[in-house]
């Protein structure tokens, strides 16, 4: 029981800032090019890139809220069972590996939005409104990877025979995986479409709308194992 | 060079006023104060309605997170899916609630029309021409009477999300019941493949399956079924889970500002976005249909 918990919390914390790291880092080379290209925008630029990393380090801060609820929550229950350690286990590896996409995404938006940033001066918080709606379509992975977390914690059934064990586990490993592609092509899509706001900002409304429609495309898989991950959990 | 000093100087004053700011300052104290008396004090107050009067009181049972938990996600124990359902009477009085406020608006704003539009009138007007020009874009000039079925789902989603804000104890908002998403996406998909056939006549509707290929057909039925669940899915994870995160983050930490912050996120923005991202959903569908 104490094994799972500590694996669990260490696998959220872990896996889950490899890429909060890489996605600020892009962020910032690029905030520090578009410095380079237009050095009078610093303050603004410099504003901007520290929001987004803020948004992008969010996916992260779940997987850390999620490792302090196994460590202190006190959801560890000697009559628990073997579902209980599945559970446990499972919601870090869910966090875990399902933060992996959307800091990856919310990163690359947040670099496009800087380079565009750097080419249009003038429209600083049309971008930022826009990098920051981009950014919650792409977190929109990581909150279903949390939900999944939280009710594998608080609410998964206890108790039943030794061939539920697994199927938690697995809807852990279904809502992770299954997040980790969807919310990279919507990061692809928010910067690309910040991108383009950069350079034709007459045309805003037209790229905005189409991002929603291509990120909510590309996000269908996403909820698909979400579904799978509920069925895992509450019907087998 | 004189006038640049003095802009800075302008800016710094500026910096320094908004750190003195005494809303910020109170907000900081209050802070402090709630994190020190949150170790000693364990009772928590609610507000709300009790038999037709506002009342205070003070909970004393202590519920653990899990039940808590527990009563927010109770109506998906999914194993009496084919049985019959009880009717969550929470969910329906809500949503009677949302359904009488927005005849009441329409009526006190029909009341009022003028030529020359007053605050309400024009920004109902203001809604109305954006959505308008969307559906103009996107369906074409002579098919803009489909505005108003637009605007209805996304004014009656926006404020089934918005009212679960309101704090009343066992007020949900209607979107975290499974069966009001998954109703409005069946609704849709019946509107698109209505018009689709009203549109096209039956036998190129019925021929629309089998392209481009014959062997596609259970490919594309699964797809249009894959259209339901995917739309309703969206909404009803996105707003579940603002409302779990909130929950199980003002029981770890017991004060009062980050719960207020979050509830503006998933409340307001995360709310706005998804009814939007709903309608945009709905209008695309219907376009893809129909050309």
């Amino acid at each position: 029981m104490y094994i799972a918990t500590y694996l669990g919390a260490a696998f959220a914390v872990g896996i889950s800032s490899i890429s909060a790291g890489m996605g600020e880092g892009y962020t910032a080379g690029y905030a520090i090019r578009g410095i380079m290209r237009q050095p009078k925008v610093s303050d603004s630029m410099l504003r901007n890139m520290l929001v987004s990393q803020a948004v992008t380090e969010s996916a992260a801060i779940f997987g850390l809220v999620i490792a302090l609820l196994l460590l202190f929550g006190g959801s560890i229950d000697i009559n628990g069972g073997w579902q209980l350690v599945a559970a446990l286990f499972g919601s870090g590896l869910s966090i875990g590996i399902g933060s992996l996409g959307p800091c990856l995404g919310s990163g690359y938006i947040g670099g496009m939005a800087c380079q565009s940033l750097a080419r249009q001066p003038r429209k600083s918080g049309s971008l930022t409104a826009n990098m920051l709606i981009g950014q919650a379509l792409a977190q929109t992975s990581a909150i279903f990877a949390l939900l999944i977390a939280l009710l594998l914690i608080l609410s998964a059934p206890r108790g039943g025979d030794i061939g539920k064990t697994l199927a938690l586990v697995g809807a852990g490993l279904c809502i992770g995986f299954g997040t980790l592609g969807p919310a990279i092509g919507v990061g692809y899509v928010g910067g690309k479409a910040v991108d383009s706001i950069g350079r034709f900002p007459d045309q805003t409304s037209l790229l905005v709308r189409n991002m929603f429609i291509g990120s909510a495309v590309s996000q269908s898989t996403a909820i698909y194992s979400m579904v799978v991950a509920f069925l895992l959990m509450f019907v087998v | 060079m004189e006038i640049l000093n003095s802009k800075e100087m302008c800016m710094k004053g500026n910096i320094e006023a908004r750190k003195k700011n005494p809303i910020i300052r109170l907000l900081i104290i209050f802070a402090v104060i709630e994190i020190v008396l949150s170790f000693w004090i364990n009772y928590k107050l609610e507000f709300g309605f009790e038999q037709g009067k506002f009342v205070v009181r003070n909970v004393k049972k202590d519920i653990s997170l899990s039940e808590k938990v527990n009563e927010q996600f109770q109506q998906y124990k999914m194993i009496n899916l084919f049985g019959k359902l009880p009717i969550n009477w929470s969910v329906v009085r809500v949503i009677l609630v949302i359904d009488i406020l927005l005849i009441l608006v329409a009526f006190l704003t029909r009341k009022s029309l003028r030529e020359i539009p007053s605050k309400l009138q024009s920004f109902f007007e203001l809604i109305y021409s954006f959505f308008r020009e969307i559906v103009e874009d996107s369906l074409g000039k002579e098919k803009s009477y489909f505005t108003p079925y637009i605007i209805t789902i996304f004014i009656f989603i926006l404020s089934c999300n918005i009212i679960g804000m309101v704090p009343i104890p066992g007020n949900l908002s209607p979107t975290q019941n499974l069966n009001v998403p998954l109703g409005m996406g069946i609704a849709v998909i019946f509107v698109v493949h209505f018009s689709a056939i009203k549109e096209k006549g039956l036998l190129n509707y019925v021929k629309g399956y089998a392209e481009p290929l014959f062997f596609l057909l259970p490919l594309n039925i699964v797809g249009e079924l894959a259209k339901a669940i995917s739309i309703s899915f969206r909404l009803f994870g996105n707003i579940l889970g603002g409302a779990i995160i909130i929950l199980v983050i003002s029981n770890l930490i017991r004060y009062v500002i980050l719960p207020v912050g979050l509830n503006m996120f998933f409340g307001l923005f995360i709310g706005i976005v998804q009814a939007f991202v709903f309608t945009m959903l709905a209008l695309s569908y219907t376009a893809v249909a129909i050309k």
